[in-house]
This record gives structure tokens, C-alpha cells and sequence, in this order.
């Protein structure tokens, strides 16, 4: 893109000159009619001048002229220079003979019109000409100025409005370039203390010296800063917890490590090495959810494969009741959610967390069920429910609650997971005990029959 | 010694259990706020090896409670958030050492010992009485040159009496040394353990105070 100065340059000079040119054709025309009408009545007035002059002589013209074939005329010199014998006088008689001319002046007729203003063309050139009959005298004045003298007074007016163009134009566009420059000025100090500053800074920016143009892109920019910094803040607080919570385990596992080597007895070296096996088992099982909590939070758009709720449930429900089975609890699914469609991989992982959780919860011998219904997944267990104390946080990653038990990652997971398909995670009490989490699903069109 | 692990991972407080336990101490466990409060109030502890991060709230919130309360009792924190901003937090809250985790065992068992030895105020890491004397970084006693082993309990008894030489130490007192609530103490238990390190120091190393407790005698070559 073309820099604001360049534009601002072009676009100030263009509309300038665009002003300057029409007043110079507008000078122009009204200058060239104000000549016209001040040269055509000097030429009226010298056609009368003569006219009267050729009476006052009191001459007997129309016999003595016709007698001696001329007559002595005043030379027109009006102009010095090159304006010279630009006004020329010829008189006729009535009967179309001609009696005098001024000096220069050419032999042909200047115009035929009977009387008044006409414009004649002649091997010298345009003419304009005015036409005195004097009947006293009974011959006719006629007196002509060459049109290129008037051409060249209207060009002598158009170069005075032209060259102060030329000569100002340069320096205009100085005053431009400098004044936009001076105009940008906060732009370029805005950028510069943005660019300075450290990748860590994300305070705002002071609106203060701002001119009021710029604030909208100040107030925008630091908008993003704030949100830019809640979400660092969040990450932050995100990799402290994660680092509690993977280093815990690891510190857990080396001192079951030191007990083993240092265990005189082979039995408290065995539970030693159990512990160890079931520590990283555990910190594996951590890692995972770590990193499905940032697949799922990650801003790559989702996956777009779509397909049917019950496909998915039922294929998690298979993949978890290995859980199930070893923890003694009956894991049932039941009814149809038809042609509803999902994201397979984010309420995989919902309901598997959330399945997950029920089954831990439940005492063996109990059951857990899967609800398919057409507003999505509900998930029911006969555990303890949850702490209604402990409801508002069972989400926030790393909350474990007072049993202490698991990662707290699980609901967060699965919280993230329903938010990037659009659904919703809910909670309530079963009764008379248990808890029931219902995974709310979008309705998305239903999938085209497989061909 | 008796030590008290406040730290709610399994695997971490079960190892710490039996870590401490190789170590000669006698730890007892809990993993909530609430239950160490309530141990402390019923417990003579030498030590408490203190979480941070408890379900039930943070530890640093707990010993802020115990100090205000006026306990002397010295603290390790444990945790994972070891930035020098955490460690200072930590002992101007009142405790008195810091471990970040993962940690090592034995430099944890050292630094109980350490804090022992500032309580009971000396500075030397080796307790002598006449010719016996005990290390407490090896669990092993020297009778003069010889070097004597130790079973876990004997040390831990010996240690004990060693501690305040000269002072009868009741019965009670013993077998709350030796003993964590996890033990059976079995009613001849403690008699068993004195009359094996009498055997092993010399028949008059122990006196037995009728009634009240046990006393050590500067033992004779």
C-alpha cells in the first residue's frame, strides 16, 4: 500500500492544480470578452475618429477623391513593438472604389459588411473590422485589426496565470510533504514506543499524548493487550498448576525410588517398587489429559468430521468399560439420539473424562448409565454426588475437591471439549444420591444417509 | 522423632512414610489441613514436613495459623513452585527450611536431623555421653571405638535418652518416639528395646527409674 504521505502529496497537488487550471480557463475566457469589448469599441471609436476628421476637413471628397485617387491617412500606429500595423483604415467610395488606406494596409476590401462589426478572413490572416458609411462625404471607412494581436493579449494573460503555477507548485508540494510529515509525526512516535517496548510488556498504552484520530486504534490496540494479557496470566497460572502437579508425582516416585534402594527388607522394597509402577502409571494418565487439555483448548479450528451422537457414545462406552469392569461398577447405555450429529473427537472426550469421573465415584456394585436422548448424553452415577459447595469449581482445572483424588483435570477437559462443539456441560443432583451430567449437543443438520 | 508429613499424594506421603522410617524417625501421615491441626493439638512432634498445595487449603495458610497460635514446631515446606518469590513467602510465613519438589530423602532426612540439633540447641552433629557416643546421619553408635548397630527402634530409643543427658525420660514419652499411631505398641514392647540395648551397651548403661521412666547412665567401657 502506498504510503499516507505519498497519497496525501498526490491527491493535495492534483485537487490544487485542478483548482489552479479551471480558474486559469475561467480568467481566460472572461479576460478575452473584456478585451473584445474594450478593443471593438476603440475600433468603433477609430472608425468614427476618422469618419469625423475626413468631415471636419470640409472636403468636397466624393468628386476631389474620386479625382485624385488618394488620399493621405494618418498612419495607426497604436501599438510599439510588435503590435505595429495591427489597425489598418481604408476608405471606399460609395461606389466601391478605393480612395485612401493606411500605410501597410492591404489593397483587397477588408469586409463587405454594409455597416458595423464583422469578422473578415484575408491572406493576411483574421480580421475584425467596423464599418463607417459617411454619407455626408458619400465613402466608407473601414477600419480592421488583426485578430492574432488580440490572441496574443489573451496569451499574455493566460503564461501570468501559468507560470506562478510552476514556480509555486514545488514549493506547495514542500509544504505538503512537511506538513503531513509533521501531521504523522504521532503515528510514527506511537509506533515507535510500541516497537520498543519488551515482549513481556502488555500494559496499556497511554492514550494520553495520542492526537483523537488515533485514539480508536489506541483503545483497539489496548483492548487486545488486556485480552493478550488475561491469556498469558491464565497460562501462566495454568503451567505453574501443571508444574505442581506433574512435579508432585515425580517427587513421589523418586522417593519410593531412594526407599527401594535403601530398604534392608524385601517386603517394604516390593511395596516400594508397587507404588513406584502405580506413581507413573498415574503421571502417564496426567500427561494424557495434559495434552488432550491442550488439544482441546488449542485455537486450530475443529476437526469438521461429523457424526452420529450414538456412534460415538457407544464407542466410548466400549473403550471405558475395561474401567468399569476392574472397578466393579455396571456401566449401561441406553436410548437414541436418532440422526444427531457431533464432532466425534471433542464429545469423545467429553463423555469419556466425564465417564471417567462416574465411575471412580461409584461404589462397585452400583451402576452408571448412559442416557442418549435428542438433546445429547446424560451420564449418571450412584456415588456420593458432588460437594454442592465444590459445583462451582469442579470445572477449573486442577480443582481436585477435598477427596483429593485424581488430577482435576477430567471435568475441565471434558468442559473445553463440549464448549468447542458448541454444547454445554450441566450438573444436577440425582436422587436420591448420585450425580447427573448432562452433555447438552447442538443440533447440527442431520447426516446425509451413508450411499 | 516424631515427624509429621502433612502431604495429600499418595504415593509421595507413602513413601515419605517409609522413607523417613529407614531414616530412624517416626513419622505419622495426614493429608489434609484439618487432620494436621487436629494431629498437632494431640501430638508431641519434633518436626512437621509441610505441603503446600492441601485439598483443603494451603499449608503456608496453615502455618501462618500455628504461628500465630505460638507453636515453636520447626517446619519443612515442601512444593512444587520453588521460585526464590515462593521460598520467601514460605519462611517469613514461619518456616523454618524448604524443599522444592522432587526432592532427595536423604538430604530431607538431613535437614530433620539439623533442625533437632538447632532445637535441642547444639551444634554438633554427634551426641556423646562419658565414652558412648551416637551419630544420628549413620543411625550407629560408638562404645569407644568399637561401633555398635542399631536396630530402627534401638537408635530411635537411644537417641531419646541421649538427647538430654542426665534427664529421666518417661515411659510415655519413649513409646511416643518409637511409636507412630500406625504401630501396635505391644505393652512389653519398650522393655524388649531397652533390655536389647542394654545388652549391647553394658548392663548399667540404663537405669530404670521405678515408676517414672528410663535414665542413661554414662555407660562403662
Amino acid at each position: 500500500m502506498t504510503s499516507i504521505r505519498w497519497r496525501l502529496l498526490a491527491m493535495l497537488l492534483l485537487a490544487t492544480g485542478a483548482i489552479w487550471l479551471s480558474a486559469v480557463v475561467w480568467l481566460q475566457h472572461s479576460t478575452r470578452a473584456q478585451i473584445e469589448r474594450v478593443l471593438d469599441s476603440r475600433l468603433a471609436e477609430a472608425g468614427h475618429m476618422v469618419s469625423s476628421l475626413l468631415s471636419d476637413q470640409g472636403l468636397a471628397l466624393a468628386v476631389s477623391l474620386d479625382a485624385e485617387g488618394s488620399l493621405d491617412l494618418p498612419d495607426f500606429r497604436m501599438f510599439e513593438g510588435g503590435m505595429e500595423r495591427q489597425l489598418h483604415c481604408q476608405v471606399w467610395s460609395l461606389r466601391g472604389t478605393l480612395l485612401g488606406q493606411s500605410g501597410g494596409a492591404p489593397q483587397t476590401r477588408l469586409s463587405d459588411a454594409q455597416e458595423g462589426f464583422s469578422d473578415t478572413r484575408t491572406d493576411s490572416g483574421q480580421w475584425r473590422v467596423y464599418t463607417v458609411v459617411n454619407h455626408d462625404l458619400g465613402v466608407e471607412i473601414v477600419v480592421g485589426e488583426s485578430m492574432a494581436m488580440r490572441e496574443n493579449l489573451v496569451a499574455d494573460v493566460r503564461a501570468g496565470l501559468l507560470w506562478p503555477i510552476l514556480v509555486i507548485a514545488p514549493m506547495l508540494a514542500a509544504a505538503i510533504w512537511l506538513s503531513v510529515g509533521r501531521g504523522l509525526r504521532p503515528l510514527g512516535s506511537f509506533a515507535t514506543a510500541l516497537s520498543a517496548r519488551d515482549d513481556d510488556d502488555l500494559s496499556p498504552v497511554a492514550a494520553g499524548p495520542l492526537p483523537p484520530e488515533l485514539r480508536p486504534m489506541g483503545a483497539a490496540l489496548n483492548g487486545l493487550l488486556t485480552r493478550l494479557a488475561g491469556a498469558r496470566r491464565r497460562e501462566r497460572d495454568f503451567i505453574a498448576c501443571a508444574a505442581h502437579e506433574l512435579k508432585t508425582p515425580l517427587a513421589g516416585i523418586r522417593t519410593q525410588a531412594q526407599v527401594a534402594k535403601a530398604a534392608p527388607e524385601d517386603q517394604i522394597r516390593r511395596h516400594a517398587l508397587d507404588k513406584l509402577v502405580g506413581a507413573v502409571d498415574r503421571t502417564a494418565r496426567l500427561v494424557a489429559q495434559l495434552l488432550d487439555l491442550a488439544r482441546v483448548v488449542d485455537d486450530q479450528p475443529a476437526p469438521g468430521a461429523q457424526d452420529t451422537l450414538d456412534t460415538v457414545a457407544v464407542k466410548t462406552v466400549t473403550e471405558i468399560q475395561e474401567l468399569a469392569r476392574s472397578r466393579g461398577v455396571d456401566l449401561r447405555i441406553a436410548g437414541d439420539a436418532g440422526a444427531l450429529a457431533v464432532n466425534p473427537v471433542y464429545l469423545g472426550l467429553a463423555l469419556r473424562n466425564v465417564l471417567e469421573n462416574a465411575i471412580n465415584a461409584t461404589p462397585a456394585g452400583s451402576a452408571v448409565t448412559v442416557a442418549l436422548g435428542e438433546h445429547g448424553v446424560e451420564v449418571r452415577d450412584q456415588g456420593a454426588g458432588i460437594d454442592p459447595q465444590e459445583l462451582a469449581h469442579v470445572t477449573d482445572r486442577f480443582f481436585t475437591g477435598r477427596n483429593g483424588k485424581g488430577s482435576g483435570l477430567g471435568l475441565a477437559i471434558a468442559q473445553a471439549a463440549m464448549e468447542r462443539l458448541g454444547g454445554k456441560l450441566t450438573f444436577r443432583a440425582a436422587e436420591p444420591h448420585g450425580q447427573i451430567v448432562q452433555l447438552a449437543v447442538p443440533h447440527h443438520p442431520a447426516l446425509p444417509p451413508a450411499a | 522423632m516424631r515427624i509429621l508429613i502433612v502431604e495429600d499424594d499418595e504415593t509421595l506421603a507413602d513413601g515419605l512414610l517409609a522413607g523417613l522410617q529407614l531414616h530412624g524417625f517416626t513419622p505419622e501421615l495426614t493429608g489434609t489441613c484439618d487432620d494436621a491441626q487436629q494431629a498437632l493439638g494431640t501430638g508431641d512432634f519434633a518436626a512437621v514436613v509441610l505441603d503446600l498445595m492441601l485439598p483443603d487449603g494451603s499449608g503456608l495458610d496453615l502455618l501462618r495459623r500455628w504461628r500465630e497460635a505460638g507453636s515453636h514446631i520447626p517446619v519443612i515446606l515442601l512444593t512444587a513452585l520453588d521460585s526464590v518469590a515462593d521460598k520467601i513467602a514460605g519462611l517469613d510465613r514461619g518456616a523454618d527450611d524448604y524443599l522444592g519438589k522432587p526432592f532427595d530423602l536423604d538430604e530431607l532426612a538431613a535437614r530433620l536431623r539439623a533442625i533437632a540439633r538447632r532445637q535441642e540447641g547444639r551444634a554438633t552433629p554427634v551426641l556423646r555421653l562419658g565414652a558412648l557416643t551416637l551419630d544420628p546421619a549413620q543411625q550407629t553408635a560408638f562404645l569407644e571405638e568399637r561401633m555398635i548397630s542399631l536396630s530402627r527402634r534401638e537408635y530411635a530409643l537411644l537417641l531419646a535418652l541421649m538427647e538430654r543427658p542426665g534427664a529421666i525420660v518417661s515411659r510415655d514419652t519413649l513409646e511416643d518416639r518409637l511409636y507412630g499411631w500406625q504401630d501396635g505398641v505391644e505393652s512389653n514392647a519398650l522393655e524388649v528395646h531397652v533390655h536389647k540395648l542394654r545388652a549391647k551397651l553394658g548392663a548399667g548403661a540404663i537405669r530404670t527409674v521405678r515408676g517414672v521412666g528410663y535414665q542413661l547412665a554414662e555407660a562403662a567401657p
